[in-house]
């Protein structure tokens, strides 16, 4: 609660320490979000299950932990490829078929809520709503500079996210299967007479799209509490990353989700914890009267 | 002069390049106007420019002495100019009937009416025996030829065909070009943009505008213009003569 | 036509329609499926709502819970702080809807792309915090009581039964009309519905406000026969945003009878797996959407009238009398 906090008070450090947990916090969205912008580029939908892949992660993530003592850190090397297999299996067995039979849209993101609804729902019932963190050993360790504490984890967790993303974009730059997915994001159809398998791509790439949740996962479970309806409320702060970064660009998302992270870091001390995601919700609104192609992009409509 | 539209010194620049550049010509009422030019002349950026899907960089579009510029598409077409699209866009899930209704309702409130309209006008371009066909089912042809009627269904002055006759075989040329020809009969002109110099478009013109690269390299009859060395340069010696 | 000869049956259809819809409360004493009952209609109201701006004019909204909590929190709050009549109320509610629908509406009909739905979920979650947060006026977590107006559940199951008619009504009028073409040509493409004189952003903004003002009068309603609601309850993205969209796409998008359908599948199924899966029923909702998007995507109706009478085909009816040849 807020309750003790004089507005007339507030001094550098606080507003030091409030921007620096904004902008750890808003690496681990950038990288939430660009699972979904990703995708974005190359479905063209919004997969609204995105948050409830991440939700998968962290379950996966909690479970090698809890079972096999795997440290949250190294966990990546178990949910990126369960993840990316989870994700190619939902596009191979259920969104392929929708894109061969050219349905609408809104039908695609429709499927990705049903697709969502499920995975929320089978987490409820295989684990319960009961809310689960994890303890490591440098769980409650914090790092101070000067008179400014962070936590370890988040430290962590933040580096962690640069480092996935920086590959990311390596990959995206540097490989050719990469060279395809940019293309196929750019045009499909040029990308199509190019030889790209535009089919296989998309494929791959909503795996990519679900791997980075579950990398994310590893990482949102050092700093957050877990239980099965956490997706709703990743999936539309991952769609307001998106839209802050551009669709689809996801170097955007990752300053979009910086954004974001500072905007509820600055809002819940200075307004109140309460209103913390409903500050995202007004970033957001802004955006789309001032910026709607993103903070970065040129604004056409 | 006379001009119905009359579009001044009009430019359009997309993040940099210049997709029109200073572009000036008229149309009168009535009149048939050939647009030709190369792949990326910048036909199809005109007719968005003027029917108001982007906003031009800088110049004048006058219609009937109004100035166009900041209208939406969808006031510039109650004004009197609507379009055909080089992709076509058919409503599909709705009957032929229905797509031509829903041009009439432009201009009329009820069913009933925008029925009649929209009846008349499937007779006028030959559509009428396809009328309860849902729109996706239609050949090429035929969905040109339904946003045609359905343009002409809203009662314009003036209709700037994209690409009119590609992916059309001969005889389907023949017979978009004897429609286009009756439309001045019903008070409406035309803007036919064609990539190709062909002959039909030559023949049912009266007044060819060339475009390359954005800027209007020649105006004037079609003998003119077929004889203008710039313009046979802009087609790199592709005999405008070719058959359709 | 068959038409000719189907007129009959249709009048016929729809006197015993009303009969029985009248009657039900009258003859079934069940006070269990009187509520069930009762749950249908506020369903049918929800489905049709969201389909005249889902089905009919293309406008996806994942947030329809906004303009149901809306209606509910105004209704709710204008007889608590000032005794407001809550039943006149209902209408305030919906016109809060309407005012809530605008400047979304303005704000996201301009922008194509996946904004306006996802705007209504961001929406609905924000007024969820707002009332959650905002103690002094909604009591927060706490949620609203108010007092049962009546012991019976007859009164409530005409007004249900008012509110669902009415909407449907609405939309039969606006679908059948000049607007309805325009939603439909809207959906279809916007960029040939510009070039054809339509005003998009206007039309969309048209069916949002029906949309919303109809949704929101559900809302009061629900509040006002289950005497409590709360954040939760009232902005709930799975029970009340997905429900609706779920309600409508099962039955069919863009169908008047759709919704009608979509709402005793859904109110069936739901009591019927509540007691199965418990808090997980929801499972059920994530299945028959994935079934039906990809087996049945022009929904129950959709798909039978692909094969049966030309009047139930997911799109307006134009056979109208004196067709050439009809
Ligand atoms: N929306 C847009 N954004 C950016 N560039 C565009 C856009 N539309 C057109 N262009 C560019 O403007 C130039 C002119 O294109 P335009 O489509 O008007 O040519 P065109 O004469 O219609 O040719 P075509 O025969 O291909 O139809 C091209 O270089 C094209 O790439
Ligand atoms: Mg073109």
């Amino acid at each position: 609660m807020a309750e003790g906090q004089r507005k007339g008070h507030m001094d550098l450090t606080i507003l030091l320490q409030t921007v620096l947990a904004g902008v750890l916090v808003g690496g681990l969205y950038g990288l939430i979000g660009m699972g979904m912008a990703i995708n974005f580029g190359v479905l063209r939908i919004i997969n609204l299950a995105q948050g409830e892949l991440l939700m998968v992660g962290m379950y996966v993530c909690y479970w090698v932990f809890t079972l096999w003592g795997l440290d949250p850190l190294l966990s990546p090397v178990v949910t990126i490829p369960f993840l990316f297999v989870l994700g190619v299996v939902i596009h191979r067995f259920l969104l392929t078929p929708l894109i061969r039979a050219r349905a609408l849209p809104e039908n695609q993101i429709l499927l990705t809520v049903g697709v969502g609804l499920v995975l929320t729902n089978a987490a409820l019932l295989a684990f319960t709503s009961n809310y689960r963190t994890i303890t490591t050993s440098y769980s409650a360790s914090l790092i101070t500079l000067g008179s400014i504490a962070v936590s370890l984890p988040a430290v962590l967790a933040f580096g962690i996210a640069m480092l996935v993303s920086s590959a990311l974009w390596l990959f995206l730059m540097k490989t050719d299967l990469g060279k395809c997915i940019r293309a196929t994001a750019q045009d499909p159809d040029a990308a199509l007479l190019m030889g790209v398998n535009v089919e296989r791509i998309s494929v791959i790439t909503f795996g990519i799209g679900a791997a980075l949740e579950g990398a994310a996962g590893s990482l949102l479970v050092l700093v957050y509490y877990l239980f099965p309806a956490l997706g709703g409320i990743f999936t539309l702060k991952a769609f307001i990353v998106v839209v802050l970064g551009g669709l689809g660009s996801t170097l955007g998302a990752l300053l979009g989700g910086i954004v974001l992270g500072l905007a509820e870091s600055l809002g819940a001390v200075f307004v109140s914890t309460g209103y913390k995601d409903a500050i995202g919700f007004i970033v957001f609104v802004l955006m789309l009267i001032f910026r709607p192609a993103g903070l970065v992009g040129k604004a056409r409509m | 002069m006379g001009w119905m539209l009359d579009v001044r010194k009009l430019s359009k620049v997309f993040g940099g390049l210049p997709a029109l550049v200073n572009v000036d010509f008229g149309i009168a009422p009535g009149e048939i106007v050939g647009l030709i030019g190369p792949n990326g002349a910048g036909k199809t950026t005109l007719f968005n420019v003027i029917t108001g899907v982007f906003r031009p960089t800088s110049g004048e579009i006058l219609f009937e002495g109004k100035n166009l510029v900041g209208l939406k598409p969808h006031d510039i077409c109650r004004l009197g100019i609507t379009r055909t699209f080089q992709v076509v866009k058919p409503l599909p899930k709705m009957t032929v009937l229905e797509n031509v209704m829903v041009g009439a309702f432009a201009r009329v409130g009820t069913k009933e009416e925008a029925r009649e309209i929209a009846l008349r006008e499937l007779e006028f371009t030959g559509l009428l025996p396809k009328r309860d066909a849902l729109a996706r089912s239609l050949t090429l042809a035929d969905r040109k030829l339904l946003e045609l009627t359905r343009a002409v269904a809203t009662r314009p002055k003036l209709i700037l065909l994209d690409e009119v006759v590609a992916g059309l075989n001969p005889t389907e040329t023949e017979e978009t070009i004897t429609l286009i020809q009756r439309l001045p009969e019903r008070g409406i002109a035309a803007v036919a943009g064609v990539e190709h110099v062909m002959r039909v478009i030559m023949t049912i013109s009266h007044r060819i505008v060339v475009l390359n690269y954005g800027r209007k390299i020649a105006q004037g009859s079609p003998e003119e213009v077929g004889h203008n060395p710039e313009v046979i340069e802009a087609y790199l010696g592709e005999a405008y003569a070719e058959t359709s | 036509m068959a038409a000719r000869g189907g007129k009959g049956w249709r009048w016929g259809g729809a006197v015993l329609g009303v009969a029985v819809l009248l009657g039900f409360p009258i003859v079934v004493s069940d006070v269990y499926l009187q509520h069930l009952a009762i749950f249908f209609l506020l369903w049918v109201t929800l489905g049709t709502s969201w389909n005249l701006l889902g089905g009919y004019a293309g406008q996806i909204s994942f947030g329809h819970a906004a303009f149901f909590g809306m209606g509910a929190y105004t209704s709710s709050l204008l007889f608590a702080k000032l005794g407001f009549p809550p039943w006149p109320g209902m209408l305030l509610g919906g016109v809060a809807g309407i005012l809530l629908a605008l400047p979304m509406g303005h704000i996201c009909f301009r922008l194509r792309g996946p904004f306006f739905a996802l705007s209504m979920l961001a929406l609905s979650e924000f007024l969820r915090l707002v009332t959650l947060n905002w103690r002094d006026l909604t009591e927060g977590a706490v949620g609203i009581l108010l007092p049962p107006f009546f012991i019976s559940k007859l009164p409530y199951y005409y007004i249900a039964l008012a509110l669902a008619a009415a909407t449907m009504l609405a939309t039969w009028f606006l679908v059948d009309s000049k607007v309805g073409f325009y939603l439909l040509a809207i959906r279809e493409d916007q960029d040939a519905a510009e070039a054809l004189g339509i005003d998009t952003t206007w039309y969309k903004l048209v069916a949002l406000m029906v949309s919303a003002f109809f949704s929101a009068m559900a809302g009061s309603y629900y509040a006002n026969y289950m005497a409590y609601i709360d954040p939760p309850i009232v902005f709930s993205i799975v029970d009340i945003s997905i429900a609706m969209i779920l309600v409508a796409v099962l039955g069919g998008m863009g169908t008047l009878w759709g919704p009608v359908v979509g709402a005793l599948v859904i109110v069936t199924l739901s009591e019927a797996f509540r007691a199965y899966f418990a808090a997980a029923h929801l499972i059920v909702y994530g299945v028959l959407i994935i079934v039906v998007i990809v087996f049945m995507p022009e929904g129950i109706v959709g798909s039978l009238a692909a094969r049966g009478p030309r009047w139930l085909r997911p799109r307006v009816a134009t056979d109208a009398p004196g067709a050439s040849q009809g």
